[in-house]
């Protein structure tokens, strides 16, 4: 079995999880989607979260050291759902994020946060 | 791509399994009609990205190839299954972005299943796409393709209060030598061309690497001073641009008033 799909099939077991995706965001390629429709989705999704990924990297005051600190977790929260963005470390020089629509009603977030951090780590091994 | 776009929808639907050769420029491996592995010429090759970068060592690439589809987890540097599957992706789309242009017929002959058919592959609505949106992002980062396949030349003098880099333009700019191209040190450093040419874009949009002279007649873009590169308008490839006005930095246009006033 493919590991990236498993990571993702993990992820959409998350209770109230809709759409996951692995995305390249220093070049914005969804490298894997689960859940969604069709693929098209998922690549207007990963550009669109590329840009906002670069933004926060690139603005300092979203960093919490003098030298800057590097970006692990990002969580935009709208009335109808969360976006979890969750960046993987590994040494690629892409810049990997794993990225979960989690539902307002079924999902919480805590919970969310904290398997999807769990997936994240077990699928940067290197 | 149109040509090759073609050729992949056609030996998509057949579901073949083989090498597609573009003429000594690279190549394009199929299985069951889907692409599993891309090589180009001009790309550092899967080997590169992962020996190059120091997440293999020649050893372990080495048990990587005898041992196939099923060794990942066994070769030393406990190369995952998942991260295998990311540097081949990554490897993939960088080569195909490269072989686009390729004005080759390309010649199709069936064969074996190549030996990373097992992990993940790509589907040429897929490639296709990428490929487009990829021309589109170069171009938004920095319109003139010049510094593309040029020294890059990190500039001695820096006339900004401070600057934004990610980690690979810090990596590119520590790494350059004023003599050695995107290209060559994608290679070297073991990352992806595309990802450098973006890179360096980036570098001459900010003002960080010196923009290569034009030919004559044809137009510098414009920079825009301040912080990490800026979508811009999309520019058509080819045509010189005419030049569009750079946004004012305030905090620019306040020193120099502050200094102005001093000097009355």
């Amino acid at each position: 079995m493919a590991a990236i799909e498993e990571s993702l099939a993990a992820a959409l077991d998350i209770p109230g999880a809709q759409a996951a995706t692995l995305v390249d965001f220093a070049v914005g390629l969804p490298l894997a989607a689960a859940g969604g429709d069709r693929f098209t989705d998922a690549a207007e999704d990963a550009e669109g979260l590329s840009e906002l990924l670069r933004t926060a990297l690139a603005s300092p005051v979203l960093s919490c050291a003098a030298t800057g600190d590097d970006l692990e977790e990002l969580t935009v929260s709208g009335t109808a759902g969360h976006h979890l963005l969750m960046v993987l470390t590994t040494p690629l020089d892409a810049r990997l994020c794993l990225h979960l629509r989690l539902d307002r009603e079924r999902g919480n977030l805590a919970l969310a946060r904290h398997r999807l951090r769990e997936i994240a780590r077990a699928l940067a091994v290197g | 791509m149109r040509r090759l776009r073609e050729h992949l929808r056609r030996l998509a639907d057949e579901r073949a399994t083989g090498t597609l050769h573009l003429d000594g420029q690279g190549a394009l491996y199929l299985a069951d009609g889907a692409v599993v592995h891309a090589e180009s010429r001009h790309t550092p090759s899967l080997r590169d990205l992962l020996v190059n970068s120091g997440r293999l060592s020649e050893h372990g690439w080495e048990c990587l190839r005898a041992g196939g589809a099923s060794a990942a987890l066994a070769v030393p540097g406990r190369l995952s299954r998942a991260e295998l599957q990311m540097y081949q992706l990554i490897a993939l789309f960088d080569a195909v972005y490269f072989l686009a242009p390729c004005r080759a017929e390309p010649r199709f002959t069936a064969g074996e299943r190549h030996w990373l058919a097992g992990f993940t592959a790509a589907d040429p609505a897929t490639l296709a796409h990428e490929v487009r949106r990829r021309r589109a992002l170069l171009g938004a980062a920095w319109p003139s393709p010049l510094a593309d396949d040029a020294p890059l030349e990190p500039v001695r003098r820096l006339h900004r209060q401070r600057v934004v880099l990610t980690g690979l333009q810090a990596e590119l700019l520590l790494n350059a030598d004023g003599r050695k191209t995107p290209s060559e040190l994608a290679r070297e450093l073991g990352r992806t061309r595309f990802g450098c040419t973006l890179a360096v874009r980036g570098l001459v949009a900010s003002a960080l690497a010196r923009a290569p002279e034009p030919e004559e007649g044809v137009r510098m873009p414009r920079r825009h001073p301040g912080g990490a590169p800026r979508r811009a308008l999309p520019v058509t490839s080819g045509a010189p641009s005419r030049p569009r006005w750079a946004e004012a930095d305030p905090g620019l246009l306040a020193l120099l008033q502050d200094a102005l006033r001093e000097l009355e």
